[in-house]
């Protein structure tokens, strides 16, 4: 890229030195945490209508550190909420005492550790799972009954509930939500039985009900 | 009979020039789906990521003219298509006054999600269960009672 004397600068594509570079802000969504201002800068050529990243990677950076690291107390901050305690955490997840109470505070942390915390924070019922050694069947059963406790959450609702990325979108029915809730009063009732057993369960139990 | 095509661009070339970072560039519309798709937000982060093996499984889907505002321009666009996890991408740059630069970066149109998210799975895994309509809704209709 070179700039020429009013500023244009050239257009890598066709040629033109009519390009022109502009810087914009925008903000970048942080999973769990607030999003951050970052800038954007974009050379546009008005000849062949190219547009071309011109960020620095620089510019970002130390959003970005700051965005991330308010995130992870956030993160913890909503697992205290939920009734989890960092000694509860360490322990059921095999850390050194005082690791998370050392990530609040400092919010520095591996990748690893950024993923392990948004894992948890996606899914706090997997502390359960750890603290029941992953147990398979527990960990079947808790799965099934988060998807009922969800499920249940919009028993009421009429509008399609948007899930996912993108276009994806997933509709919630009543049928669902009686299902899923008996399967999982039946999964988390009988950890020792298998699939099939559980299904002839959830069969005849409708069967009563009738 | 038809002919296979072969690529305009030796893809090497574009994978050296992403490993170090020069004569390398991408187009805003390519960073921002890099960003969206594959959770890639800075420059570097997107060139070590083709350059890197982070990618699978290559294969070459065409050479186009590039269309710049409804005209054909005088260079050559190469498309792939990769693999990389369970993720389908696709892949589109091309070399014009000597510098490289990815035009598309982003999920295939092949990329399937209805298997990520469906009712139509609830639905199947309520029939295997031998769960009839017929009975959700009895059994619906007790519960409101």
């Amino acid at each position: 890229m070179t700039d020429n004397i009013n500023g244009k600068i050239n257009c890598s594509v066709c040629g033109s030195s009519n390009a022109l570079k502009s810087c914009t802000e925008r903000h970048l969504p942080i999973p769990y945490g607030s999003p951050v201002l970052v800038i954007e800068c974009i050379r546009s050529c008005p000849d062949c209508g190219t547009e071309i990243d011109e960020t620095r990677d620089d510019d970002n950076k130390a959003a970005l550190e700051n965005g991330y690291k308010e995130s992870i107390k956030s993160m913890i901050d909503y697992l205290c909420n939920e009734g989890y305690s960092l000694a509860q955490l360490e322990r059921a997840h095999d850390l050194p005492q005082r690791t998370i109470s050392r990530w609040r505070t400092s919010g520095d942390l591996s990748s690893v550790g950024t993923a392990l915390l948004r894992i948890l924070r996606t899914y706090p019922w997997i502390t359960e799972v750890a603290e029941n050694h992953f147990d398979e069947d527990f960990s079947k059963g808790i799965l099934v009954k988060a998807v009922a406790d969800e499920l249940l959450k919009f028993k009421q609702f009429t509008h399609p509930t948007s899930m996912g990325v993108g276009c994806v979108q997933v509709s919630g029915t009543k049928e669902n939500i009686n299902i899923v809730s008996m399967f999982a009063e039946t999964f988390s009732t009988k950890t020792e039985s298998n699939i099939s057993q559980t299904q002839e369960q959830i069969g005849c139990e409708i069967n009563e009900i009738k | 009979m038809c002919q296979l095509q072969e690529p305009h661009y030796n893809i090497s070339e574009l994978l050296e020039a992403c490993k170090f970072g020069i004569n390398i560039e991408i187009w805003r519309d390519a960073k921002k789906d890099a960003e969206q798709y594959f959770n890639l937000h800075s420059k570097a982060e997107i060139f070590s990521f083709v350059s890197g093996d982070q990618i699978e499984s290559l294969i070459f889907i065409k050479t186009e003219p590039l269309r710049l505002e409804g005209r054909l321009k005088d260079v050559k666009v190469d498309s792939y298509e990769f693999k990389t996890g369970k993720i389908i991408g696709y892949l589109a740059f091309l070399k014009s006054m000597g510098t490289w630069s990815i035009k598309s970066f982003k999920y295939h149109h092949k990329m399937n999600f209805s298997g990520l998210m469906d009712n139509e799975k609830v639905k199947n895994a309520l029939k295997a269960a031998g769960i009839s309509r017929k009975q959700l809704h009895q059994r619906s209709e007790n519960h409101d009672r």
